[in-house]
C-alpha cells in the first residue's frame, strides 16, 4: 500500500526527482486514517517515503499503521509528545537525514493525487524563485471541497496568527496562484532539508499549537522562502475541532496557545531593534486587551491572556537559548519577514468581531429580504446587510458628530463635570472617608467612580481625553445595546437597526449629547439592557441560568444607579409596567426583585444616600415645562431638539396601531411606558410631583427608549411578509410609518451633521475668566437662576435645588472654582451645609437682608454666577441691595463677588470670632465681627497645615464627629461652626486633621469590591472557543 | 383586534395633544409656595454727610422704633483709609447720636445694622465761618444713577458740592454731567469714569464747573459698582450749610415736602434729566388753605436742565410737586428766619415714619411739620425715641394730632418741648402723610442756625403696633 525509497523500482528512479518522506503524525485517527493512507498511496511523485509516528493511539491507529506500512516504518512513541516530538523522532532515520524533502502531514489530511509533486515542483521549478524551504498546499474542507480552510496564513504585528479566509469562504480560484505567505499550516508542509537542518525542527514547547508560525518564521529568518501552491490541494478533516479525536483534558482556551504562541515566536524571532518597540506596544495593547476583556466580562479569557504572559515569563530562559539559536541562521532584516504580516488595518475582521458581539446569544436571525432583482442590488443590499449599512452609516454620522472632540483642545461648556487630573484622584475619592468637593461630609462616593477611574487610567490620566472617551463611546454603546436589544426580541435585524438609529437620535439622546450629560447618557446606554432583562422576564421565553440572568439584571440597574441615581425612577416606571402588563409575572416578579435586591447591593452607597435624602438623590432641577417639547422629547433647548424630534413618539403611536397580534402586548407596554414617562416628565417640571419622585431627563429618556422599543416590536410585525399580501391598510401603515421615520432619522442626521454642541472646545462663557482668574487658593461659587429647568452657565453644572419665595423662587447650585466635578457622579448634596445654604437664600429672596454675602462667607462663596438675563426681577432686586455682593463687570454672566468671603479652610486669630464660629443663627452669623483670617489648605484627611498664632481653625465641610484636630500633639474633637461646618480652637503650631472613620469607608469599599467581583463572575461571559 | 388598536391610537394621540394643550393654556407650571418669615434681617444706611474744616461735627443718628435691639456698625470713609465707627447697641424706643470723622468734604459714613431695623440720618454742624446746621436721612440703597437736583453757584460765595461714595469693596466707576437753567450740560473728562475705590468717597465742587446759576443740578451714574450721592450746599459768612440725599433712579412722579416755620421763601430746585420737555405744577398747603404753586403753572423747562422755581409761604407750608414725565428730580430749598439755610428732597406719603431730629446742641428749638395731602383727614399718634432712653424713661406720652386733608400740621410745642433732641416716631391710623423736622439750634453769634430733615419711612413689616 505504501512504499519507501528503497523499495521503489530502479527503472522509475528519476535521477532529477527529489526524494520526499512523508512523517505522517498519526493520534487516535482510525476513523480517517485510512483515507490518509490512501491519498499518499495515490501520490504521482516518483521518490516517495513514508514513516509513520503514532503518538500513544489507544484505537488501533498504530495496527492500522502497520496495516498499511509494516512494523519497520512505524515510530512508536510511549507517550503523546505532539507534533515537534513525532517529527524529532522522525528526523533521527536515517532515511529522514538521507532526503531532500520532509513531508509532514497530519492523519486527517488527505492529500490530492498529485500534491507532493506539485509541491516539489513549486519548491524547484518556479523560474527565479529561489531557496524556497517550505511549501504548503491548499487546504479543503474534508466534506465539502469548495469550502476553504487553509491558503497560508500570516500574523500581525504581534504574532497573533491571520488567515486571509473569510468564515465559510468558497473556492472560487480567488486563490489559485503561487503565494508567498509568513507560514503554511503543519498538517501538511513539505520542508527541504537545508531548510529543516539549518533552522532546526519545530519548538516541542508549542504543545502543537502554532508551532508553525515559529518553525516558518525562523526559516524564513534563515532566508528560506514559504509557499503556498494551489496546484496542490489537501482535504482537512479538523477532526481535533469536530470533537472526533478523544483529547486530553484541556487546560487552557484556544486564546492562551494563540497569545503563548504569539509571545514565544516574538521573543525568538524578532531581532533586538525590532523589539525594543514591538514589546512596549505589545504591552500597552496586551494591557487593553486585558481591560477589554474584563469589562466585557470574559474573565476567564483574561486570566487566559496573563497566563500565556506567565508562561513566557517562566520559560524565559528556554525562550532565550532558542532565540540564540534561531538568530545564529539569520540572513535577512526583520523588513524582510514583516513584507508577509498582515496589516494592521483589518477592517474585514472588525466587522467580523462587530458582528460576533452585535449578534451574540442571539437565537436566530430572520432573514428580512430573501432576494432581489437585480436592478434593485443596492436596495436589496441596503435590506439585506441592515446592520453593515446601519454600522457604516452610523460610523460616518458619529465621526461627524465628535468632530469637535478630534485635536489636544479640552471640551468645555454645557453642563460637563471637569475630570480630575488623574485617575489616581478618582480612586481616592472612591476610597475616601470624606467627601472632598463642595461641602464635604463623610458622604460615600458612588461606585460609578471605580469605572470613571479605570476610564481615566485607560487614557493615561489625561482628563480631557477621558472626558471625550466617555462622551463619544456612550452614544454608541446605546445604540448598540438598543440594536441588540431589539434584535434579541424580535428577531429582525433590520428593524432593531432603525429603532436603534431612531433611539440615539432622539430629542432627548442629542440634548443629553450637546449637554455633555454623561450620566444620563449611562443611562441611555443601559436602559436597553433593564429593557431587554424585564421583557425576558415577564415573557414566556425560557432563561438558561435565572440567577445568572436575575444578577445582571441588577448589575446593570446598579451601574445606572451609580451614575444616575434618578434613573431609579424610570427603571421603576418600566418594571412597574411590566408587573402590571407582563405574561409570567410570578417569573417576572422573582427575577425583578433578584435584579433589584443585586442592584441595591452593588449601589449601595448610593442607596444609603437614597434613604438618606430621597429628593436630593433622585431629583432633577432640569427640563422645560413646555408640553409641546415634552412631547417631542426634547428636555432642553440644543441641536435635535425641535418639533421634528416628534418622529419617534408619532412613529410608536403608528406602530401601536399597526402592531401584530404576536407584539401587541410588548408594544402596549413600550407604550404605556413612553405616555407615562412623558406625563410624568411634564408633571416632574412643572412642579407638581414631590421632589423625590421629579426627574424630567430620566423620565424622558425612559419614554425615548420605551418609544423606540414600540417601533421596534411594532415595525417588526409589520413589515413580515409584506410583500407577499395585496396592497392595503398594513401596506399604507408600513410606507407610512417609513416615511415618518425617515423623515426625523433623516432630519435628526442632519442636525447632528450640522450641529454646534453645547459642549465644544472653548465652550466656556467668554465671562468666566473674570472668576477663573480670581487670586489663587480655593473657594466655591454659587450659582443662582430662574427655576426654569435649565442648567448654569458652564461650568456650573445642574441645579441642586429650588428655594421657594412668595415673590420670586431661585435655582442654586453650588460648586467648587472649577464648576461641576465628575467626582459628584451619582452623589447628591445634601446634609445640614445644604440646609444652610437653602436658609441664606429664603433670607435673601425674603428681602429682608442686606448681608447675604456674610451669610453666604462660611461656605467659602466667593462668586455668586447666573446667566445674564436668567435672575428673576425680585431677586435681581434682592441681590442689588446686597451691601457685601458687588456686581462685577462681565459681559453674558451675572458675577457678584462676596466682599465678605472667607476661605473654605481658615484659621482666625481675632478672639471675637470664636462666639463668632459657634454662632448657629443667622441674625449672629450676619452680624459677625470682620476679622481677618489666615487661609489655610483645602481639608483632606491626613493633611497638614500650620497656624502663626492661637486662634479658631474653621473648615467649611459639613461637620461630622470622625474628624480629628491634631495640634500641639493633642487630637482635638471639633465643634460644629455656624451650626454645620467644624472647628477648634487651636494653639500655634502645625494642625493635621485626621478622620477616625476611614476605616469604616475602607472595609465598605472592600465589601463593595467583593460583591461586584462576584456579579460580574457570575454574570460573566462562556470563554471563547 | 386592528380595529381597536387603530381606536386605541387614535385616543392616545388625542389625549396627549389634548394634555397638552390643557398643560399649555390652563394647568401652566405649580405656582410657588409662600415664602418662610426673614430670620436675619439686616440692611445697610449710605450717609454722603460731607465735612469740612476741623471745627465741622458731624452725627449719625440712629433711631430704632421696634421691639427687637438692633445691632449697628459704623464705617467712616473719605480719601484715605475707612475708619471703622465701632459696633452698637441700639435698644428698641430709643435712638443714639454718634460722632463721625468729619474732616473734608467728601466725608461719608455707612451704617450696617442687624436684627431689627433702624433709621438712620445725619446732623452736621458747620464750624467757623461757615457756621450752619444741615440734617438729611441717609440713603437706604446704592445704586448706578442718582439724581441731584440741589446745588447752586448763584454766587460768588455759593461753594456747593456732590458727594459722592463708594461704600463697597470693589472699584466703582462713575461719571459726572452738570446740569443747569443756562449753561448747557457739562460732561467733562475729568468728571467721567471717575474711579473711586473701595470703601472710598469724592466730593465734586460744582462751582469749579458751572459758575453763577441758581440751580446746578448733578447726574451720577455708576457704570461699573455702586454708590450713593448727596449734595452738600455751604454759603460762608451766614448763609450757613444744607445737604440732600439724592434720589436712586428716577423719582416718583408726584412729591411732598412738608415745610415748618421757615423765613416764608421756598426755592424748588428741579432738574430735568428726562430727554424731553416735562410739564410741572404744584400745590402749596399750608395750615389754612391750598392754594397753587404759581410759579410751576404751564411750566415746562427744557430737557437736561435745572432751574429754580421760587413762591412765598406764610408759616409752615408744604409743597405737593408733580411731574408728567419720569427724570425729574426735585429739592426745597428754604431759610431760616434769621440766617442759615435748609433743604430736603420729596417724599411720597405712607403710614409710618421716623422723624429724626434736626438739632444739634443747645439752645434747641425743634420743629416738626407734616404734610398731608390726601383727601381725608390723617390722625396721627406721636412718640418720642429718646436719645438713649429706654422708651418708658422717655419724657413726653404719646400724643394725638390730626392733620386735616391739603393741610400741613405741627406738632404741639409742648410735645416738642418735651424732648427736644430725641427723634419721633408718627403712625397714623388712616391714611398717609410726610412728616419733617424743620428746626433751629445752637447758632452761630447768638443767632439759631436752621436745619431741615425729611422723616424716614418705616418700611411695611417694621411699624410698630
Amino acid at each position: 500500500m505504501a512504499t519507501t525509497l528503497g523499495e521503489r523500482p530502479a527503472a522509475a528512479d528519476a535521477v532529477r526527482d527529489p526524494s520526499v518522506l512523508v512523517v505522517l503524525v498519526a493520534r487516535d485517527a482510525a476513523g480517517w486514517l485510512r483515507e490518509c493512507l490512501q491519498s499518499l498511496a495515490s501520490q504521482t511523485h516518483a521518490r516517495l517515503g513514508v514513516v509513520a509516528v503514532d503518538n500513544a493511539s489507544t484505537d488501533g491507529t498504530a495496527d492500522l499503521l502497520v496495516q498499511a506500512l509494516g512494523q519497520q516504518r512505524i515510530i512508536r512513541l510511549p507517550e503523546n509528545r505532539g507534533l515537534a516530538g513525532a517529527v524529532q523522532a522522525a528526523i533521527q532515520l536515517p532515511a529522514a537525514q538521507a532526503a531532500d524533502y520532509l513531508l509532514i502531514l497530519h492523519d486527517d489530511t488527505a492529500l490530492g493525487p498529485d500534491a507532493v509533486a506539485r509541491m516539489v515542483e513549486a519548491a524547484e521549478g518556479i523560474r527565479g524563485v529561489e531557496r524556497v524551504g517550505i511549501v504548503g498546499p491548499k487546504v479543503v474542507d474534508w466534506e465539502n471541497h469548495r469550502l476553504l480552510r487553509e491558503v497560508g496564513r500570516s500574523t500581525d504585528r504581534f504574532g497573533h496568527p491571520y488567515t486571509p479566509l473569510q468564515d465559510g469562504e468558497l473556492d472560487q480560484g480567488q486563490y489559485d496562484r503561487v503565494l508567498e505567505v509568513l507560514f503554511v499550516s503543519d498538517l501538511a508542509m513539505l520542508i527541504s532539508r537545508e531548510a529543516w537542518q539549518r533552522t532546526g525542527m519545530f519548538d516541542e514547547r508549542y504543545a502543537g499549537r502554532h508551532d508553525d508560525l515559529d518553525f516558518c518564521w525562523r526559516a524564513r529568518l534563515a532566508g528560506f522562502r514559504v509557499l503556498m501552491t494551489p496546484l496542490a490541494v489537501a482535504r482537512h478533516r479538523s477532526a481535533s475541532s469536530r470533537g472526533e479525536r478523544p483529547t486530553e483534558h484541556r487546560h487552557r482556551s484556544s486564546r492562551y496557545y494563540a497569545e503563548r504562541a504569539a509571545l514565544v515566536s516574538m521573543l525568538k524571532d524578532y531581532g533586538v531593534l525590532t523589539l525594543l518597540w514591538v514589546l512596549p506596544v505589545y504591552t500597552v495593547l496586551g494591557v487593553a486587551r486585558l481591560v477589554f476583556l474584563a469589562l466585557g466580562r470574559r474573565f476567564e479569557d483574561a486570566y487566559d491572556l496573563v497566563a500565556a504572559w506567565g508562561w513566557n515569563f517562566a520559560h524565559l530562559p528556554g525562550t532565550l537559548r532558542r532565540r540564540v539559536r534561531a538568530q545564529s541562521v539569520r540572513s535577512v532584516r526583520d523588513r524582510a519577514v514583516r513584507r508577509f504580516m498582515a496589516a494592521t488595518l483589518r477592517v474585514p475582521r472588525w466587522f467580523e468581531r462587530a458582528e460576533e458581539f452585535l449578534e451574540e446569544d442571539f437565537e436566530s436571525i430572520a432573514e428580512d429580504e430573501p432576494t432581489r432583482p437585480r436592478g434593485r442590488r443596492a436596495a436589496s443590499m441596503a435590506v439585506g446587510h441592515p446592520v453593515l449599512l446601519g454600522t457604516t452609516i452610523g460610523i460616518l454620522l458619529w465621526a461627524v458628530a465628535v468632530r469637535h472632540f478630534v485635536g489636544p483642545e479640552a471640551i468645555e461648556g454645557g453642563a460637563l463635570a471637569a475630570f480630575p487630573g488623574s485617575s489616581t484622584e478618582l480612586f481616592g475619592e472612591l476610597l475616601s472617608g470624606v467627601r472632598t468637593t463642595i461641602l464635604g461630609g463623610a458622604q460615600p462616593s458612588s461606585p460609578a467612580l471605580g469605572a470613571m477611574g479605570a476610564v481615566s487610567w485607560i487614557s493615561f490620566g489625561n482628563a480631557d481625553l477621558a472626558e471625550k472617551l466617555m462622551l463619544g463611546a456612550l452614544p454608541v454603546l446605546a445604540a448598540v445595546f438598543a440594536y441588540r436589544s431589539f434584535a434579541r426580541q424580535t428577531v429582525r435585524p433590520g428593524t432593531a437597526v432603525v429603532a436603534a438609529a431612531a433611539y440615539v437620535l432622539s430629542g432627548t439622546a442629542l440634548w443629553a449629547f450637546s449637554e455633555g450629560r454623561i450620566p444620563l447618557l449611562v443611562g441611555f446606554a443601559t436602559l436597553p439592557i433593564v429593557w431587554d432583562r424585564l421583557d425576558g422576564a415577564f415573557s414566556r421565553r425560557r432563561i438558561e441560568r435565572p440567577f445568572r440572568f436575575g444578577v445582571g439584571l441588577g448589575a446593570a440597574i446598579a451601574i445606572a444607579m451609580s451614575f444616575l441615581p434618578g434613573l431609579a425612577l424610570g427603571i421603576a416606571l418600566m418594571i412597574v409596567v411590566h408587573i402590571l402588563g407582563g405574561r409570567r409575572r410570578g417569573r417576572g416578579l422573582g427575577l425583578t426583585m433578584l435584579g433589584a435586591a443585586t442592584g441595591g447591593l452593588l449601589a449601595f452607597p448610593v442607596v444609603a444616600d437614597i434613604v438618606s435624602d430621597p429628593a436630593a438623590s433622585l431629583s432633577s432641577f432640569v427640563g422645560t415645562d413646555d408640553p409641546w417639547s415634552v412631547l417631542w422629547l426634547a428636555p432642553g433647548g440644543g441641536p435635535g431638539t425641535w418639533v421634528l424630534a416628534a418622529f419617534l413618539p408619532v412613529a410608536a403611536v403608528l406602530c401601536f396601531a399597526a402592531a401584530e397580534r404576536a407584539e401587541f402586548g410588548r408594544v402596549a407596554r413600550a407604550i404605556a411606558v413612553m405616555g407615562a414617562g412623558m406625563a410624568l416628565a411634564w408633571l416632574s417640571a412643572a412642579g407638581y410631583l414631590p421632589d423625590a419622585l421629579a426627574n424630567p431627563p430620566v423620565y424622558l429618556l425612559t419614554a425615548a427608549f420605551a418609544a423606540a422599543a414600540a417601533v421596534a416590536y411594532g415595525a417588526s410585525g409589520l413589515v413580515s411578509g409584506l410583500d407577499q399580501q395585496a396592497f392595503g391598510v398594513r401596506q399604507f401603515g408600513a410606507a407610512l410609518l417609513t416615511l415618518v421615520l425617515a423623515v426625523g432619522i433623516g432630519a435628526q442626521s442632519l442636525q447632528v451633521t450640522l450641529a454646534e454642541w453645547e459642549v465644544r472646545p472653548n465652550g466656556l462663557p467668554p465671562a468666566w475668566p473674570v472668576v477663573d482668574a480670581s487670586a489663587p487658593g480655593e473657594f466655591r461659587i454659587l450659582w443662582i437662576g430662574s427655576p426654569a429647568g435649565e442648567r448654569f452657565p458652564a461650568p456650573g453644572g445642574d441645579p441642586i435645588g429650588i428655594v421657594e419665595s412668595s415673590g420670586a423662587s431661585l435655582r442654586f447650585g453650588l460648586t467648587d472654582r472649577r464648576g461641576a466635578s465628575a467626582l459628584d457622579f451619582g452623589r447628591p448634596a445634601f446634609g445640614p451645609g445644604y440646609d444652610y445654604l437653602r436658609s441664606v437664600l429664603l433670607e435673601l429672596l425674603a428681602g429682608e437682608t442686606a448681608h447675604a454675602g456674610t451669610l453666604l462667607a462660611p461656605l467659602g462663596v466667593r462668586y455668586v454666577v447666573a446667566d445674564e438675563g436668567d435672575l428673576p426681577a425680585p431677586a435681581a432686586a434682592a441681590f442689588d441691595v446686597q451691601a457685601d455682593l458687588d456686581l462685577v463687570p462681565a459681559g453674558g454672566l451675572t458675577i457678584f463677588r462676596n466682599a465678605a468671603a472667607l476661605p473654605p479652610a481658615f484659621v482666625a486669630t481675632d478672639p471675637a470670632w470664636t462666639p463668632a464660629a459657634e454662632a448657629s443663627s443667622l441674625p449672629e452669623i450676619a452680624a459677625r465681627p470682620i476679622v481677618d483670617v489666615q487661609r489655610i489648605p483645602p481639608v483632606e484627611s491626613g493633611g497638614t497645615s500650620g497656624s502663626a498664632t492661637a486662634g479658631e481653625v474653621v473648615v467649611a465641610d459639613q461637620f461630622d464627629p470622625g474628624w480629628r484636630i491634631e495640634n500641639q500633639g493633642q487630637r482635638l474633637p471639633p465643634r460644629p461652626a455656624f451650626g454645620w461646618a467644624i472647628s477648634s480652637e487651636v494653639e500655634p503650631g502645625s494642625i493635621s486633621f485626621i478622620f477616625t472613620e476611614q476605616w469604616m469607608r475602607t472595609a465598605e469599599m472592600a465589601l463593595l469590591g467583593l460583591l461586584w467581583l462576584a456579579a460580574l463572575w457570575i454574570t460573566r461571559k462562556p470563554v471563547s472557543a | 383586534m386592528r380595529r381597536f388598536q387603530a381606536l386605541a391610537a387614535a385616543i392616545l394621540v388625542a389625549l396627549g395633544v389634548g394634555g397638552a394643550v390643557y398643560a399649555d393654556r390652563e394647568l401652566g407650571p405649580r405656582s410657588l409656595s409662600a415664602g418662610a418669615a426673614a430670620t436675619a434681617p439686616s440692611g445697610e444706611w449710605f450717609c454722603p454727610h460731607g465735612g469740612g474744616k476741623a471745627d465741622w461735627e458731624v452725627e449719625l443718628q440712629v433711631a430704632n422704633p421696634g421691639t427687637e435691639p438692633a445691632t449697628i456698625r459704623i464705617l467712616t470713609m473719605g480719601r484715605g483709609r475707612a475708619e471703622p465707627g465701632g459696633t452698637f447697641t441700639v435698644e428698641p424706643g430709643s435712638f443714639l447720636r454718634l460722632p463721625v470723622p468729619a474732616v473734608g468734604r467728601e466725608r461719608a459714613s455707612t451704617v450696617e445694622w442687624f436684627d431689627q431695623w433702624v433709621a438712620v440720618g445725619w446732623v452736621a454742624h458747620a464750624g467757623g465761618d461757615e457756621g450752619g446746621l444741615a440734617a438729611e436721612p441717609c440713603a437706604a440703597t446704592a445704586g448706578g444713577r442718582w439724581l441731584l437736583p440741589d446745588g447752586s453757584t448763584a454766587t460768588d460765595v455759593d461753594d456747593d458740592y456732590v458727594v459722592v461714595m463708594n461704600p463697597f469693596s470693589r472699584d466703582a466707576v462713575f461719571s459726572v454731567t452738570l446740569l443747569s437753567e443756562r449753561t448747557a450740560p457739562v460732561q467733562h473728562g475729568d468728571l467721567t469714569d471717575v474711579v473711586l475705590g473701595p470703601h472710598h468717597s469724592v466730593a465734586v465742587r460744582l462751582s469749579n464747573w458751572i459758575k453763577n446759576e441758581r440751580t446746578v443740578s448733578a447726574v451720577i451714574e455708576a457704570s461699573i459698582g455702586r454708590v450713593a450721592a448727596g449734595t452738600l450746599g455751604i454759603k460762608p459768612q451766614g448763609g450757613g450749610v444744607r445737604s440732600t440725599i439724592g434720589y436712586l433712579g428716577d423719582p416718583p412722579g408726584t412729591l411732598v415736602f412738608p415745610g415748618g416755620s421757615d423765613a416764608g421763601r421756598t426755592d424748588l430746585a428741579v432738574m430735568t434729566a428726562a430727554l424731553e420737555r416735562v410739564g410741572l405744577s404744584g400745590q402749596l398747603l399750608d395750615e389754612e388753605a391750598e392754594q397753587t404753586f404759581g410759579g410751576l403753572a404751564d411750566s415746562a423747562p427744557p430737557a437736561q436742565s435745572g432751574r429754580t422755581y421760587t413762591a412765598s409761604t406764610n408759616g409752615p407750608t408744604s409743597v405737593v410737586f408733580t411731574a408728567e414725565a419720569p427724570g425729574v428730580a426735585v429739592a426745597r430749598r428754604t431759610y431760616g428766619v434769621v440766617s442759615d439755610q435748609g433743604s430736603t428732597g420729596g417724599a411720597v406719603p405712607a403710614q409710618a415714619w421716623v422723624v429724626l431730629p434736626a438739632v444739634m446742641g443747645s439752645p434747641s428749638q425743634p420743629g416738626l411739620a407734616f404734610a398731608n395731602p390726601g383727601t381725608e383727614p390723617v390722625e396721627l399718634t406721636l412718640s418720642y425715641l429718646a436719645l438713649g432712653l429706654a422708651p418708658e424713661s422717655a419724657g413726653a406720652d404719646p400724643i394725638m394730632l390730626t392733620i386735616p386733608p391739603h393741610r400741613t400740621a405741627t406738632a404741639p410745642r409742648a410735645f416738642l418741648d418735651a424732648a427736644p433732641d430725641g427723634a419721633v416716631l408718627a403712625v397714623a391710623d388712616a391714611g398717609t402723610f410726610v412728616p419733617a423736622a424743620a428746626s433751629y439750634s445752637r447758632g452761630r453769634e447768638g443767632f439759631a442756625t436752621y436745619a431741615v430733615a425729611l422723616g424716614i419711612e418705616i418700611p411695611a413689616g417694621w411699624i410698630p403696633a
